[in-house]
């Protein structure tokens, strides 16, 4: 997956921080809401133990009234009946949850030789009647009553289930039955009456029974005591069936089966939540106590708290995911803005500024890269500046050029009246300028005079030497007695205010046209070549001088030669002798001679261009080292 | 195609300048700045050693004349050893040297230099 900054860092430093926060802090919650939850359940099966404990100590306190009474029976079998109402009376009023309290005999063994049973009881006012239970003849011992039969059997006393007393005002109770014996035989009961109504008030405190659902199931797994008082009394089995809930019978089961308190969760019995049940047995008369309670109710503030604690963390985690969403966008807002800065440079906008402020890393760059834009910009303006410089300097050199090239004579000359002579001549600067000059004029008594000249060095320092020679010459050349004569008078002009040495090699040769008599000098210029028609070549080696511009006063001998009608005298300047080819070979004489041999009967024009021809077509498109200048003169004799 | 000039200056009187590969319109001006470093020092002699200066064209030419001529504006003198065959037809065709400056070899140089010398201090005296 393609990640952009602000990603990569949201996936590499925030996701992990969060995971590991929000994990430890999970846990921790986890941790907190297991203990919570354990206390919990630890403070509510201690509590419903405790109730149950209460509940048992009463029960064991108000059975006792009855053991008791067993006992004192069995020690005092002649006590006289009208004080056994009194024992009973005294039975009820000994303990508020006492209810009634009964003496029944066998028939047999009672004070009156007939169905006797003392009773006293408490009345809605509170006060405490007795009465024979057999009186009109009631026989107690014909019923099913377990409170008479059960002491029997087990021969010891015992709590009875829950019945309803219809004499007593329908309400249900329970009775702690003892038997007493006389001669070994048991011959009646003394007993004790709970109001199972009366547990509410008398043993748990109103207040608590209505936060905590208290219910107590008896051994038959009837209801003994339950929060909705309507269900005391009824059998577990039959509450199930009217509430569809067959689990509650099962619970019941479960919870008289246990000997310990513990606890179990169920769907709420009156209620859409969970319900929790805590459960303690009550030993003495083998009932179990439990404790229906709300889950909402009982871990209400649990899961407050976790949800509390929850809450916090989302909230760390949204202040740090804001946190690293406000770092990422200072960090990436000034990178996006160099990429588009990047883009427009890329795309030729220089006018590029970014903001950029502080000095970290960032910053730094977006100074550079705004220094850089800058940079380009100058740069830019500096190329186009140069280019309008080397423009006007190149518009400036063409124009010199043209200058240089128009105080030379044409590049070809013919007798036109006598047909004695031609002159060609091809000049072209290694630059654009250059040092070469040539020049050829014919003088009032007759004389064809030819200068080649090569300025030292080239370009425009030569251009100008040569203007300086060559204007020299032209004001020299009308009143010339001999070449020689004008080499001295030039040189020792030339030599004057030359500082830098330039100096120029120079060759003039004069031509008698009417008799081929040829002066010619040299001041350190390369030889001329003579061609004749059938081919035949000779160097004119002059005694030379020296180039013209260096040594004041330096003397220029020069020599006679007498042409042949049709002879071809061929200067030339370093341009064609050393004319380098790709391997840096030189044209040379040889390359010259061969030339011109090739070219003999040519005419001038042709000997000159061929030769040029020649020397390119040597060089083969190798940079032209030198300022190029051949000057050709053919004399076809006196007249043609 | 370079030009590397040694400047040997260990006989104080005399400035010697070895000039190795081509001296040429590109590499003229180095060897004319070069020399006029050494022209400040007011040498009896400029000795350019050509043993290993395969090509000089004429802006060297030029280079070499105006050293000579500000050294004989000084009453010095340019002298020039081991030249060519190549460099000496160049110089052969200007013909602007003096024959007395040009030595064929190092012996030959160093006597005239000792003579120079010795000419020199008796001038003092």
């Amino acid at each position: 997956m393609q990640l952009n900054l602000r990603g990569k860092i949201f996936a590499y430093v925030a996701l992990p921080v969060a995971l590991i926060l929000g994990g430890m802090e999970a846990l921790r919650l986890q941790q907190l809401a297991d203990e919570a939850t354990d206390s919990t359940i630890a403070r509510e099966t201690k509590g419903v133990e405790l109730e149950a404990r209460a509940l048992n100590a009463r029960l064991r306190e108000v059975a006792r009234i009855a053991t008791d009474t067993a006992n004192f029976l069995e020690l005092h079998p002649e006590i006289e009946p009208a004080r056994l109402f009194d024992l009973v009376r005294r039975n009820v009023a000994a303990d508020r949850l006492v209810y009634g309290a009964a003496i029944a005999f066998v028939p047999d063994a009672s004070p009156t030789g007939a169905l006797f049973s003392p009773y006293a009881f408490r009345t809605s006012g509170m006060a405490i009647e007795t009465m024979d239970i057999a009186r009109d003849g009631y026989d107690y011992t014909a019923g099913r009553w377990q409170w008479w039969r059960r002491p029997f059997k087990l021969g010891y006393g015992d709590w009875t289930d829950a019945y309803l007393d219809e004499g007593a005002g329908n309400t249900w109770m329970v009775t702690y039955a003892v038997p007493f014996k006389r001669e070994g035989l048991p011959i009646g009961v003394a007993t004790v009456d709970v109001a199972l109504p009366t547990l509410r008030a008398l043993v748990f405190g109103a207040s608590e029974e209505n936060d905590r659902k208290l219910f107590v199931v008896g051994r038959d797994l009837s209801m003994l005591f339950a929060h909705n008082s309507a269900d005391i009394g009824t059998p577990l089995k039959t509450i199930a069936e009217r509430s569809g809930r067959p689990d509650m019978l099962r619970l019941g089961r479960e919870m008289l089966a246990k000997a310990v308190p513990d606890h179990t969760v169920a769907p709420g019995w009156d209620s859409t939540d969970r319900q929790w049940v805590f459960y303690a047995p009550v030993e003495s008369s083998g009932w179990v106590l439990g404790s229906r309670v709300d889950e909402r109710e009982v871990f209400g503030a649990v899961r407050a708290q976790v949800r509390d604690a929850a809450v916090g963390l989302a909230v760390t985690l949204l202040i740090i995911g804001l946190g690293v969403l406000f770092v990422t966008r200072r960090i990436t807002a000034p990178l996006a803005r160099l990429d588009a800065a990047a883009h427009r440079v890329a795309q030729g906008d220089l006018a590029v500024t970014l903001r950029a402020e502080g000095s970290d890393e960032i910053a730094r760059l977006s100074r550079s890269f705004t220094a850089m834009a800058r940079a380009l910009v100058e740069r830019e303006q500096a190329l186009v500046a140069e280019a309008a410089a080397r423009e006007k300097i190149e518009t400036e050199l063409a124009f010199a050029k043209e200058l240089q090239r128009s105080m030379l004579p044409p590049g070809e000359a013919h007798d036109t009246a006598f047909g004695r002579y031609d002159v060609a001549a091809v000049l072209e600067p290694a630059r654009a300028v250059g040092g070469d000059f040539f020049d050829y004029v014919v003088t009032q008594d007759g004389r064809l005079v030819f200068v080649i000249g090569d300025v030292s060095d080239k370009g425009v320092p030569a251009a100008l030497f040569m203007v300086r020679a060559h204007t020299l010459l032209r004001s020299l050349a009308g009143r010339l007695a001999s070449p020689a004569d004008l080499l001295g008078r030039m040189n020792d002009a030339l030599c004057a205010d030359n500082e830098r040495c330039m100096f120029v090699t120079f060759a003039c040769g004069a031509l008698e046209l009417s008799s081929g008599r040829l002066e010619i000098a040299s001041a350190g210029h390369e030889p001329a070549l003579r061609a004749s028609p059938d081919g035949q070549l000779a160097w004119l080696e002059v005694d030379n001088g020296p180039a013209l511009g260096l040594i004041e006063g330096a003397p220029y001998p020069g020599a006679e030669v007498r042409l042949e009608p049709g002879d071809a005298l061929v200067l030339y300047t370093d341009g064609i002798s050393e004319a380098f080819d790709a391997q840096k070979r030189a044209f040379g004489r040889a390359g010259l001679e061969a030339a011109v041999r090739e070219r003999a009967q040519a005419s001038a024009l042709d000997l000159c261009a061929g030769v040029v021809a020649e020397v390119r077509r040597f060089v083969a498109g190798a940079e032209q080292s030198d300022d190029i200048t051949l000057l050709v003169v053919r004399w076809h004799g006196a007249r043609a | 195609m370079s030009l590397t000039i040694d400047l040997d200056a260990s006989k104080p009187p005399f400035q010697r300048l070895c000039l190795v590969g081509h001296l040429d319109t590109t590499t003229a001006p180095a060897l004319e700045k070069k020399v006029d470093e050494v022209l400040a020092a007011k040498p009896l002699a400029v000795v350019f050693d050509l043993a290993s200066l395969e090509y000089i064209s004429s802006a060297g030419l030029r280079a070499i004349f105006r050293t000579q001529k500000a050294m004989h504006a000084a009453n010095g003198e340019v002298l020039i050893v081991n030249m060519q065959p190549a460099v000496q037809k160049v110089f052969d065709i200007v013909k602007a040297l003096p024959l007395k400056s040009v030595f064929r070899s190092i012996e030959e140089l160093d006597d005239y230099l000792d003579a120079m010398q010795r000419k020199a201090r008796e001038e003092n005296r």
